[in-house]
């Protein structure tokens, strides 16, 4: 019965404690921290600032607080440290100290490069002395530079060995690239002492060889030995400098040259010496001319042959050259001896006709003077070769202190009747014969002269001033291609004519002279010589402007209107088209043509400047000056191409 | 024109925190409402439970009395098997209702501690709103400041005042 009523089954409740969030707490801590937070970054921000602040003050007061370069000085020359302010735990102290070593550290290498400076130019001035000075050798320098940078950065030693380690580094680089420098120099110097010291050894080695042969003339084999020798001393030597193959074939040559000469003048002097012999005058020379191997000559003629047959010629040419030698010595002799008289002529010439002057002029006493220096005691000449004019000199005062005579009226009318070509000499022979007074004989000597100098001047305006298109009341101010060019022909053809006007005067030849031709001559000579020459010189001008502008310009075809430029075939159209061009690009930097764009729909119209006109205008617009001067050497070219 | 433009974004983002704070403190005033609600609708849901311990309980006596007059028996007899065992269910039935209505007092009582906690934030969250706001302002304004010149904050505020 009891197990059919039911139970009541429990639903196993149980106390629930609600979970509650102390959100208050957490509320607050995390405020509270965030504002901490806050109020920190503030503090942090205002540490930072007061930092900064510090950070400057104390650089300010480092830097100006730093040791003076005198302290620095003073310092460094007495080995004591330097003092430098600030320290090393607060901020302020920590900037101050390091601007007060920045500044100590800037001054220290500055004193140290100038030191290095000084020490460095004295040692690249002994270079250029002419000897070797020991105290002026690189490892001296080393040693020099050592005790620079040692001397300076010790200074910092105990302040702060950190920044004296880094000056010792830098002033050692500096140091040894200076080193490094001078030590190529010094030993390229050395090299090229000692080569050019050879070299100079070389000259007077070549004049000892003279002394050489003519001492051992005697003996050949003793002689032949020796110049071995000396040749291959010499190429030893110059082995020495690492001469190329080239160079020492060079002194090898130049020795063998040089012994050619030598063994010439030995047998020359030989020659001579034998002419001073009386009764051997040409005998010699005769002998080896009969035999050119004859051995009937004297010891330093045959050693001067055998040393010529050892270096390749002839006996046969050895005698030819020594005979042409001494013949173009007696040449010459005879030649110096023609030119001293031709000058003694010119002198006593010039001093006659101004003697002449003054006599008619009435200053005897002065004519008399000029001309006593070229008479001697006995009447005589006193200068080689000037007889003829003394004596017309004496003729003239004979004729001079005889009674004046009456013109001869026949000759007065011929002489008049030779208009132009009347010349003073045709005067003076007439004086002297008695024919003319001597006022109609200083007359016609004065028209003589006239006639002379009116011809030069009208060949100078007539020939010279025509051909070059000079006027003479025209000025031109801007001288410049063919203008420039005509002035100077004309001024070089005025400056030859005058040159020759004036030694006519000395040479008395003035009025022999045909002025005209000489003028024509002149003119000739210029437009074959310098006129092409001066063209040539515009021109090339010309073709490193065009040549400069080429590579900016991309037209191909504008580039092939150029090609194998070159002075000497460059035409008028080339430069007429170049002008063109830099004229356009000058235009567009002045008033520049815009260039024109197209619509959302329709492409841009062609453009009416080409694009190398615009690169060249792009590229020129900054160089107007340069661009200037450009189109102005082109114009002075172009003017040479004028026919006027 | 740039240190204005630095007065005012100081100034903005000062704001902007305060209105920040404001709001947190609106939000954690409304978590405690919330908080009090749900406290109320936990309370109510025990409730419910109780009663239909309860409505199970009176159901399984009501059918133990019904069995028991079918069988004969005196249902309401005292110190019989049917009293015997309605006590027992009785017992057992009055200990869960027991442990309901605690909970249910618990959570209301709970929920309020829990509202409490939220007001108590907000009011923490408010009253730091202000302090923030000067901090963000003035950090705003001495940065400006130490840039110095004649732009500084300092001259620009005696320029307009």
């Amino acid at each position: 019965m009891a197990e059919e009523l039911q139970r009541y089954n429990s639903q196993g409740v149980q106390i629930r404690v609600p979970k509650v969030d102390f959100t208050a707490s957490k509320v607050q801590a995390q405020t509270m921290a965030s504002l901490s937070q806050s109020l920190d970054r503030m503090s942090n921000y205002f540490f930072r600032i007061a930092e900064g602040q510090a950070k400057i003050q104390g650089a300010e007061y480092g830097a100006e607080n730093a040791p003076t370069k005198d302290q620095i000085k003073t310092s460094i020359e007495s080995g004591e440290q330097i003092d430098v302010v600030g320290d090393q735990t607060t901020v302020f102290g920590q900037y101050a100290r390091n601007a007060s070593l920045t500044a100590v550290t800037d001054e220290i290498e500055y004193m140290m490069s100038l030191e290095m400076s000084k020490t460095i130019k004295a040692f690249n001035d002994s270079l250029d002395e002419p000897g070797s000075d020991a105290d002026y050798e690189p490892d001296k320098l080393l040693d020099k530079l050592k005790a620079i940078v040692e001397g300076h950065s010790s200074a910092l030693d105990d302040v702060s060995p950190g920044t004296a380690r880094k000056l010792r580094a830098s002033g050692g680089i500096k140091a040894n690239a200076k080193f490094v420098s001078f030590a190529d120099k010094w030993s390229n110097n050395e090299y090229a002492k000692s080569k050019s010291q050879f070299f100079a050894k070389i000259e007077m080695d070549d004049n000892e060889l003279f002394d050489l042969i003519s001492a051992n003339a005697n003996d050949p084999q003793m002689l032949d030995f020796l110049i071995t020798s000396f040749k291959n001393k010499r190429l030893a030597e110059g082995s020495t400098f690492k001469l190329s193959q080239g160079e020492l074939q060079n002194i090898a040559n130049n020795f063998d040259t040089n012994l050619k000469k030598v063994a010439n003048k030995i047998m020359l002097d030989e020659i001579l010496k034998s002419e001073a012999i009386p009764g051997m005058q040409g005998k010699m020379l005769e002998e080896l001319l009969k035999n050119s191997e004859s051995r009937n000559v004297s010891m330093a003629m045959a050693s001067g042959l055998n040393i010529l047959e050892q270096l390749g010629e002839s006996r046969s040419d050895i005698v030819k050259n020594l005979f042409n030698e001494h013949q173009n010595k007696v040449n010459f002799d005879q030649n110096q001896q023609i030119n001293k008289i031709n000058n003694n002529v010119r002198e006593v010439k010039d001093v006659l006709g101004q003697a002449v002057t003054k006599w008619l002029r009435g200053e005897t006493e002065e004519a008399e003077m000029l001309m006593g220096d070229y008479i001697n005691a006995n009447g005589g000449v006193i200068l080689e070769g000037t007889g003829s004019q003394i004596e017309q000199w004496a003729k003239f005062k004979e004729t001079q202190n005889s009674a004046d005579v009456d013109d001869v009226n026949e000759i007065v009318i011929r002489l008049e009747a030779m208009g132009t070509n009347l010349t003073t000499e045709d005067v003076l022979k007439e004086f002297n014969a008695g024919n003319l007074s001597k006022t109609t004989a200083s007359g016609l000597i004065n028209d003589a002269q006239s006639f002379a100098d009116q011809k030069y001047k009208r060949a100078i305006k007539n020939v010279i001033y025509k051909a070059f298109q000079f006027e003479e009341n025209v000025l031109i101010l801007d001288r410049k291609g063919k203008a420039k060019l005509n002035i100077e022909l004309k001024n070089e053809a005025q400056a030859q004519i005058g040159a020759m006007y004036e030694q006519s005067l000395i040479d008395g030849t003035t009025q022999s002279i045909v002025w005209s031709a000489e003028a024509k001559k002149i003119v000739d000579n210029l437009n074959t010589g310098l006129k092409p020459e001066i063209e040539l010189k515009e021109k090339n001008k010309s073709v490193s402007v065009i040549k400069a502008i080429l590579p900016q310009v991309d037209d191909v075809q504008f580039k092939n209107k150029f090609q194998d430029l070159k002075a000497e075939n460059i035409t008028e159209d080339q430069i007429q088209l170049m002008l063109n061009t830099l004229m356009k690009v000058r235009g567009e930097i002045d008033s520049p043509t815009a260039k024109p764009s197209g619509g959302w729909f329709s492409d841009a119209p062609a453009d009416p400047i080409p694009s190398y006109i615009r690169t060249l205008t792009k590229k020129s617009k900054g160089k107007t000056n340069q661009l200037d001067s450009q189109i102005s050497i082109l114009k002075e070219t172009l003017s040479l191409y004028s026919d006027d | 024109m740039a240190t204005y433009v630095a007065i005012a974004s100081a100034v903005v983002s000062g704001v902007a925190s305060y209105r920040s704070n404001q709001a947190k403190s609106d939000q954690l005033k409304a978590e405690a409402k919330q908080a009090e609600i749900q406290g109320r609708a936990d309370a109510v849901e025990y409730k419910r439970q109780s009663v239909e311990v309860m409505r199970r309980m009176n159901a399984v006596i009501s059918a133990n009395v019904a069995r028991a007059g079918a069988r004969g028996l005196a249902p309401y007899s005292s110190g019989g098997v049917t009293e015997l065992i309605n006590n027992y269910n009785r017992r057992y039935a009055l200990k869960d209702v027991i442990a309901l209505r605690q909970n249910a007092k618990m959570a209301k009582g709970m929920a309020q501690y829990q509202a409490g906690q939220y007001r108590a934030s907000a009011n923490t969250v408010m009253k730091i709103a202000p302090l923030q706001f000067l901090s963000t302002v003035g950090q705003g304004f001495t940065q400006a400041e130490m840039i110095g010149g004649p732009n500084a904050p300092s001259t620009v505020l005696k320029k307009i005042f």
